[in-house]
């Protein structure tokens, strides 16, 4: 643990303010570090003289006398104001909070009773089959959210230290909600939680809602704006079905300053909302550290340079570039994930890898993981999967099949068109060095190439055998003789070291 | 509780309230606004009180609140005169404490005397001041250096009881 995150946290830890986990990281660091240890007993020096010293308030000679002044004016309150005091002190302690009742339901108390039952009854009487489903999936709602915070290792940091509590933010128009769960702005990027419920069946009735690729919902857009207007480029997640809404998270990149703003926008005849928020990542940036690693090492054409290092207190973020010999659509990662090699032997996996392609055709890599304890730390990429342009043409309604390429055997077990989509399915050894096939086109009757996007729907592991699948939306009225494969990857097995530190 | 009693109560606790609405509110002004409506609150909900010897936290609480109510109505504006109450003559230990809490700005000697004269956890702090609790932490840890410093430079014996 960083001794700065500790000293932050001393007055937390001697007001008995932290989570056991959190006291006993902190009490394990204080017995090894001396300097902690030190502003720890000073600390509880400072703070004895302080309780001692704030007890006693000093005469000012402006010392207002409270308890007259109150024997003199109360008996000017009003029923009305001396009524809501009095409710509001009892709603402060938690007591039920009653509202006045007016004289006719004072002189007819059950009156109140029985209304409120009937009204209730007519209410469950039209609603009992969503009252029904309600109470049986209504408290899976904060597990959603709750998995959906743990999943994260920078909000759950944020939840545990109290920077999430409530809503940040809750607007409402009409029958749409938003409510923005939570949010932290670290150094290299920007983490937002939101909840959406109340969207209308038809979703072009909010025109600011777009449809998500592969996704039933439809994901809302979200702008991140830096104190002079430059828009944050930022990452979507698939949100999470739940009963409430859809609960999701957005990735951004840093802040391009210190402070910024979050817009959020729903139009449509449905709603207009509005949301917005100010973000800050100074108070991370100061509990974090950034540093440049030399290292450069090439394996078959693929190089691996420019590393920085991000180490706030609750994620380890890795910045490195891959270049050389890519095609544009560049390298993934797939199955063979990099991982933190630490001290004791034990991995860490990283909760989140995202690329960004550059002009001169490298690319950009961002690799978070949870913060490993202090020590020793190494970045292992076992690794990397090349794309190489190739020429594959698999024919509709023949198979199964094998086929190859650049040394590879595929096994299409079909390609069939059925309910306006065109379905692949093909399989590989898992001792290949490639690993999937990509970059489609549809080939039609004339021998004309259309562009392809397929939605990526297996990929299983069975006898030593990888099979995928792929099912392309077909355009109306077009037959389509074959199906055209443009890629491959390749797999590079450079594994790659990087001492972080 | 008898209007007398309760009276008496607030009399015993006024002085430590005092300082600490002015303490939370950042003048003298808005402290003593919101220690007269925490009083007229508590008068008239006195009833609710059910041990008159837990008046002082029962109060206590009641006028943090209606200090979160004054600063969320005013929004840090702070008023001319607030530096002529930092010309205190410390003359024990308390009142140097007090001097040097004095000196601190209004947003940062909220949060070092609500948990030290109020004993509130930071969340409840955040809460009632209306801050994320992140800069509850970064205040605190700001006043408690500054405070230490300040310490430092002056004598302590010169202030002994």
């Amino acid at each position: 643990m960083l001794c700065e995150v500790v000293r932050s946290e001393l007055p937390a830890l001697l007001g008995r303010e932290l989570d056991g986990p959190t006291t006993r990281t902190m009490e394990e660091h204080l017995q090894v570090c001396a300097g902690c240890a030190r502003a720890r007993v000073e600390l509880e020096v400072l703070e004895k003289r302080l309780r001692e010293g704030l007890l006693h308030a000093p005469h000012t000679g402006r010392q207002h006398d409270v308890a007259s002044w109150l024997a003199e004016h109360r008996h000017r309150l009003t029923p009305e104001q001396a009524e809501r005091e009095r409710l509001w002190v009892a709603d402060l302690f938690g007591e039920p909070c009653r509202l006045p009742l007016s004289r006719a339901r004072r002189r007819f108390p059950g009156m109140r009773a029985l209304a409120a039952g009937l009204v209730l009854m007519v209410v469950a009487m039209a609603n009992w089959s969503a009252l029904v489903k309600a109470s049986a999936e209504l408290p899976l709602v904060g597990e959603f959210v709750q998995r959906l915070v743990f999943t994260d290792a920078g909000l759950s940091w944020a939840y545990e230290h109290g920077y999430i509590q409530k809503p940040m933010a809750d607007v409402r128009a009409g029958k749409v909600r938003l409510k923005i769960l939570g949010a932290v702005a670290d150094p290299l990027q920007t983490t937002i939680l939101y909840l959406i419920d109340g969207l209308p069946p038809d979703p072009w009735a909010v025109s600011g809602v777009v449809p998500a690729e592969g996704f039933a919902g439809w994901i809302p857009p979200l702008v991140i704006t830096g104190v002079n207007g430059e828009r944050v480029p930022f990452w979507k997640g698939q949100p999470l079905v739940t009963p409430l809404g859809l609960v999701g998270m957005v990735h951004a990149e840093a802040l391009p300053s210190a402070e910024a703003e979050v817009t959020r926008e729903l139009r449509g005849p449905a709603a207009t909302l509005e949301v917005k928020l100010e973000l800050s990542r100074a108070e991370l940036s100061a509990m974090s550290r950034q540093y440049g690693i030399e290292y450069r090492h090439e394996m078959e054409g693929v190089l691996v340079h420019e590393v920085l290092v991000t180490d706030t207190p609750a994620q380890l973020m890795v910045n490195y570039m891959i270049s050389g010999g890519l095609s544009p659509s560049g390298i993934k990662l797939e199955h063979h994930v990099p991982y933190l090699l630490l001290p004791d032997g034990s991995r860490l996996n990283p909760q989140h890898a995202r690329g960004r392609g550059r002009q001169d055709g490298s690319w950009d890599m961002v690799l978070a993981f949870p913060r490993p304890p202090d020590g020793q730390v190494t970045l292992v990429m076992p690794v990397l999967a090349l794309n190489v342009p190739v020429e594959l043409e698999l024919a509709v309604g023949n198979g199964p099949f094998t086929s190859s390429v650049e040394g590879v055997e595929f096994l299409v077990e079909e390609v069939v068109c059925r309910d306006g989509y065109l379905h692949l399915s093909y399989s590989w050894s898992e001792g290949s060095p490639g690993w999937g096939l990509l970059d489609w086109q549809l080939v039609d009757a004339r021998g004309g190439l259309l562009p392809a996007s397929s939605h990526h729907t297996t990929g299983s592991h069975h006898d030593g055998r990888v099979t995928a699948g792929e099912r392309f939306e077909l355009p109306p009225g077009m037959t389509i003789t074959a199906l055209r494969a443009t890629g491959l990857q390749l797999l590079v097995y450079g594994n790659w070291e990087i001492p972080l530190r | 509780m008898t209007d007398q009693e309760f009276i008496a109560h607030l009399a015993r606790v006024q002085r430590t309230m005092t300082a600490l609405a002015r303490a939370i509110t950042g003048n003298d002004a808005d402290g003593q606004d919101a220690l007269q409506e925490a009083a007229l609150a508590a008068y008239v909900a006195r009833g609710q009180l059910r041990s008159p010897e837990r008046f002082a936290p029962w109060f206590r609480t009641i006028l943090i609140h209606k200090c979160g109510e004054t600063l969320r109505r005013r929004r840090q504006v702070i008023p001319l005169d607030a530096a002529c109450q930092r010309k205190q003559e410390a003359t024990a230990e308390s009142g140097l404490i007090w001097m040097l809490v004095d000196q601190l700005s209004p947003e940062v000697a909220q949060v070092v005397v609500l948990p030290y004269l109020a004993d509130l956890p930071q969340r409840d702090i955040a809460y009632v001041l209306g801050i994320p609790v992140g800069t509850v932490k970064s205040r605190l840890n700001r006043a408690l250096k500054q405070l230490r410093t300040m310490l430092e430079e002056v004598p302590a014996k010169c202030y002994a009881k």
